[in-house]
């Protein structure tokens, strides 16, 4: 496993590109989810102190 | 399956909130199905002859991009209703599609600058169809920009419909400009794909299709939460101005 990880890391290695993009695109799609998440229960609750 | 994105799903109706976090659960639920799946299915499928290994980003670019066309597409369409119907809903689904498609042309250019290097040198390059993308993120930058911009609701609907109306044009340049002219970006490969390779990309689409309705919703949420919110504040300050007695002159001024 550690050594694919650093295999993955150099730059002539094709999967280093394809899990970087992948990475990079799930992860945003993840965090991006979690952002809207967390903001959304936060203003429903103002919401219901305000009630 | 799919949610009704133009209905209210503020807390403010008895009861929705549990109705949109049951259907939160649900769209989430069947995201991640489809994710795990595109991801099985695009490890596993054979490399391209061509290009190898990195031709796997494809699985999520070319989905990151089409779903980027079909937020804006959906913007354009809210934005035309709202001018016809001018229900606020409308406006609500325009601005949250804008935002969820924004998210994605981002993704769109991150996976093809990481595709872009292995495969042309550069992550970068002044292409016709890497340009005119940009543009298109940029415009509807300007879009969620004029969005808060724009304090007055109907204001804020009307100059954004306009917009999303005319921005809609640039998907149709983005898509149209590996034809119109001679790009280092490969032109559409329709009919030309490899059977298993198309698969893969038609499961990853499906699974961007269900992320983007579950983004979009959860965006549409929070946009009518923040207005309600906000609405209650200004009602909460008024009440406190009410209060406030002015002197009377009424005698001073006779006087």
């Amino acid at each position: 496993m550690l050594s694919f990880l650093l295999q993955s890391g150099q730059i002539e290695n094709e999967w280093s590109w394809v899990i970087a993009g992948y990475l990079i695109v799930y992860g945003a799609m993840f965090g991006l989810t979690a952002w809207l998440w967390t903001r959304l229960n936060k203003v429903r609750r103002q919401l219901d102190r305000e009630q | 399956m799919t949610p009704d994105m133009t209905k209210d799903t503020t807390g403010d109706a008895g009861g929705t909130n549990l109705d949109s976090g049951v259907r939160f659960r649900k769209i989430d639920s069947l995201a991640i199905a489809g994710i795990a799946l595109a991801l099985v299915v695009a490890m596993t499928v054979p490399a391209d002859a061509l290009q190898g290994e990195v031709q796997r980003l494809m699985y999520v670019h070319v989905p990151s991009a089409w779903i980027a066309f079909l937020a804006f597409g959906v913007t354009a369409f809210a934005s035309g209703a709202w001018l016809r119907t001018r229900q606020m809903s409308w406006d609500t689904l325009a601005a949250a599609s804008a935002f969820v498609g924004v998210f994605f042309t981002a993704t769109a250019l991150a996976a093809g600058m990481i595709w872009g290097k292995p495969t042309w040198g550069v992550f970068w390059t002044w292409d016709a169809r890497l340009v005119s993308t940009a543009l298109l993120f940029v415009l509807y930058l300007g879009y969620l920009a004029l969005r808060r911009a724009t304090p007055d609701p109907i204001d804020r609907a009307r100059r954004s419909a306009i917009m999303g109306l005319i921005a809609v044009f640039q998907v149709v340049i983005v898509y149209q400009s590996v034809d119109w002219w001679v790009t280092l970006h490969q032109q559409s490969s329709r009919g030309s794909i490899d059977p298993q390779l198309r698969l893969s990309l038609w499961v990853s689409v499906f699974a961007f299709t269900v992320v983007y309705i579950g983004l979009t919703s959860r965006r549409k949420a929070l946009i009518e939460a923040e207005e309600e919110l906000r609405v209650r504040q200004m009602r909460g300050t008024a009440v406190a101005g009410d209060a406030v007695q002015a002197p009377d002159l009424g005698e001073e001024l006779h006087a």
